[in-house]
């Protein structure tokens, strides 16, 4: 009885919890913002390229979505032009988070009123973590 | 009456042969009578040969003195005449031939002076043919001299020049007496529209009334083709001497050899730069003022698709380069404002080219027409792009580690993984401190070589600049308080937009203020000032610090110099370069005062929005990353 509760209140956290997908392809800066999210209450789900990315987010239409831009297989940029296309996926705010130098390739694509672009490493854990809060709230 | 000495010497002769004959055969028995007769031939015989001698000498005096005056010019014809008056009368005469020949042989040389004097400028066969009528008045007299040449289109021009007084009619007349004879010697008449008829020199008299009663014509030919007509027509019968029409034929012949040699040279030179042209790996064209294609070589016909065409217009470049270059518009902007242009890029099959346009000169300075040079910028091209590509994959390298570190570091520093002992804490704050220190050398690393690319891109926003510094200070704020130093920001209530890139301004502020914190001991002051001067906003950060050595201070925005005083403390040397290129890029300037030991301050000036885009004033704030 007290597990079937347990498991009910789990499910119901789940669903309150507000969701992220990492589309990130570097496994340890990967880990690092998944460990910092997760701390944060954040489901964390992740992928390691564009295409993979693309998919997860369909599944899960997450609240927001972290964006790498130098990835194999597929493209930040190319997911970002996939996102901006799909009807169902617009509207969801997306941080680039990059250390591609050449950034001018990727702010066209952005929309300022909820995404945002940062270079990763100028910007620390904490800075990104404020920004999410105030897109989110 | 007189008797010239030969005559003198004939007489004599004849009389003694007279008077001795008939004495010996009548007084032959009286050699009373005979012996005076024979003393009187003997005498007369003796005066007789005298004479003789005294011709002889004189004549060898004469030869003498012709000798020595001109060269034995004269000596046959004393050797041939049979008296000394008539030798005198032709030497006189051959002295007037002289004079003449030598009026001739000035009037020659005047002529081909003047062909000479003029191939510096331009020579073809029109001017050698105007250059020897002009000149004909030196050396006949003439009512009208016309003269005819041919243009390039099948055009006949006919010039005219009255020099003494002439009715229209003898003009006509002499025009059509011209055109008889250039019938003649083409072969073929000469149709109306041909002709390009122009009359010079004094006007028509139709008071006078003579007609045509000499005339010769001269044709002036080159390189073995008929060039032009010259004619000469007098109202004076018989004027015009075989001698004189000789010498113009003559002079007119030389005249057209010289004019042939000098062509055949300048098409040799013009093989020689032909070949030259052909050979250069840039496309040239050149373009007079007149819009008309004076060169084209190969590779110009290759870049432009124009290989299989024998002449190639205007026309032909314009339409080969339409879309892409309006090449007619570009050649007059280049002869307009006689600069010289780069106009756009050009990509073929071929590949990339970059096109130049140059204004063409003449010896005086004038612009005369315009060269485009195609440069093949393809390799070029490809190194630039592996250039960006590397900087951009490289930084991406580099700061993809540097970044976990980072990350990983401020996690455990927050105690996000647990409570971390203090000694830990301490080493693990100066791992930090360094990885944010490779950082921003590899930021600034990657900023240079972007300058030195030409890819630090300037977008001008019109930016409310207190806003902008208002929400840039909490960053800065921070070293300020973490060394104890007082900072104060000056400014007015409002102020108008500046036209800036923030990302860039930011770039520039950024440092100027931590650059201030970092050379001013502790507890010192910086201030940061905003006002306006000479309609530009000017951002004054002063502080109080350890200035800048006076012999260094030209050095300060070189890439790694560092100065003297201040090399212990950290810092790549790159700051105030980047500071000063990105002022500049963002329309601004960067300059500064210091003294050693009390301290610098630098004046960084930006335009404002209403001077740089008077129209695209913006309502909403720029967002500031």
């Amino acid at each position: 009885m007290e597990e079937k509760n347990e498991a009910k209140y789990t499910i119901y956290m789940t669903r309150a919890r507000r969701s992220i997908v990492i589309i990130e392809d570097d496994a340890s800066q990967q880990k690092a913002l998944r460990l910092a999210l997760e701390k944060e209450g954040f489901e964390v789900h992740a992928a390691m390229n564009g295409k993979e990315g693309i998919e997860l987010v369909h599944v899960q239409k997450p609240d927001i979505i972290f964006c790498d831009v130098i990835m194999p297989v597929m493209t930040g940029i190319e997911a970002l032009e996939h996102f901006r296309a799909d009807a169902l996926i617009r509207d969801i705010p997306v941080f680039v988070l990059t250390n591609y130098a050449l950034h001018e390739k990727v702010m066209p694509l952005l929309d300022l009123k909820k995404d945002r672009f940062f270079l990763k490493t100028d910007s620390s854990l904490k800075q990104i973590i404020a920004e999410i809060n105030t897109i989110l709230s | 009456m007189t008797f010239s000495p030969s005559k003198k010497m004939l007489l004599l002769f004849s009389i003694t042969l007279i008077i001795g004959g008939v004495g010996i055969i009548r007084f032959s028995e009286n050699n009373a009578v005979l012996l005076p007769v024979l003393a009187f031939v003997l005498v007369m015989f003796t005066l007789s040969f005298r004479t003789l001698f005294a011709i002889l000498q004189r004549a060898h005096s004469f030869e003498t003195m012709a000798d020595g005056l001109v060269r034995k010019k004269y000596a046959a014809v004393l050797a041939s005449a049979d008296n000394e008056s008539s030798a005198l009368t032709e030497i006189a005469h051959r002295l007037s031939s002289d004079d003449r020949q030598i009026a001739h042989k000035t009037y020659r040389a005047a002529v081909l002076k003047e062909i000479f004097e003029r191939i510096s400028v331009s020579l073809d066969e029109q001017e050698a043919v105007q250059i020897i009528a002009e000149s004909l008045n030196r050396i006949v007299a003439y009512n009208a001299l016309s003269y005819i040449t041919f243009g390039e289109n099948g055009e006949v021009f006919f010039r005219c020049h009255l020099g003494a007084a002439a009715n229209k009619a003898f003009a006509e007349n002499a025009k059509k007496k011209m055109m008889d004879a250039l019938a003649t010697l083409t072969g073929a008449p000469i149709r109306e529209e041909q002709m390009r008829s122009l009359c010079f020199g004094l006007a028509y008299d139709e008071d006078a009334r003579e007609p045509v009663r000499s005339f010769f014509s001269v044709p002036v030919f080159v390189d073995k083709k008929l060039a032009g007509l010259i004619t000469a027509a007098s109202t004076k019968p018989h004027y015009y001497t075989e001698a004189a029409i000789g010498v113009l034929y003559a002079v007119a012949e030389e005249a057209g050899e010289v004019v042939s040699r000098i062509q055949r040279l300048f098409l040799e030179e013009k093989n020689k730069t032909n070949s030259m042209l052909a050979s250069i790996s840039e496309g040239l064209i050149m373009v007079n003022a007149k819009q008309e294609i004076m060169i084209i070589n190969k590779k110009a016909r290759e870049i432009l698709g124009l290989t299989g065409k024998e002449t190639v217009s205007m026309l032909d470049i314009v339409q080969a380069l339409y879309g892409k270059l309006d090449f007619r518009s570009a050649a007059e902007q280049i002869i307009r404002s006689q600069k010289p242009q780069l106009l756009s890029e050009l990509e073929t099959h071929g590949g990339i080219y970059k096109i130049m346009g140059n204004p063409v000169h003449d010896g005086q300075g004038a612009v005369i027409g315009t060269t485009f040079v195609f440069s093949d910028i393809t390799q070029e091209k490809e190194v630039d792009r592996m250039k960006t590509e590397f900087i951009s994959i490289t930084s991406h390298q580099l700061r993809t580690p540097l970044s976990s570190m980072k990350w990983f570091m401020e996690m455990l520093l927050n105690n996000d993984l647990g409570e971390l002992p203090e000694k830990q804490r301490g080493v693990l704050l100066d791992v930090y401190n360094s990885n944010e220190r490779i950082i921003t050398l590899v930021n600034d690393l990657l900023d240079v070589s972007r300058i030195e690319a030409g890819k630090m891109q300037n977008q001008p926003t019109p930016t409310n600049i207190i806003e902008f510094i208002k929400s840039m200070l909490p960053e800065v704020e921070q070293n300020f308080v973490k060394r104890k130093q007082k900072f104060e920001f000056i400014r007015p209530d409002s102020f108008p937009r500046v036209s800036a890139d923030p990302k860039l301004i930011w770039q520039v502020l950024q440092n100027l203020l931590t650059n201030a914190s970092k050379y001013t001991p502790e507890e010192g002051k910086i201030t940061l000032t905003l006002s306006l001067a000479n309609e530009n906003a000017l951002l004054t950060i002063a502080d109080n610090g350890y200035g800048i050595p006076e012999f260094q201070k030209n050095r300060i925005f070189e890439k790694f110099f560092r100065a003297d005083n201040i090399t212990k403390m950290e810092g790549t040397g790159l700051g105030l370069y980047i500071s000063k290129e990105l002022a500049e890029a963002s329309g601004g300037k960067l300059r500064f005062e210091s003294a050693e030991g009390r301290g610098t301050t630098f004046y960084f000036s930006l335009p404002l929005a209403s001077a740089a885009h008077p129209k695209s004033v913006q309502t909403s704030e720029p967002v500031i990353q």
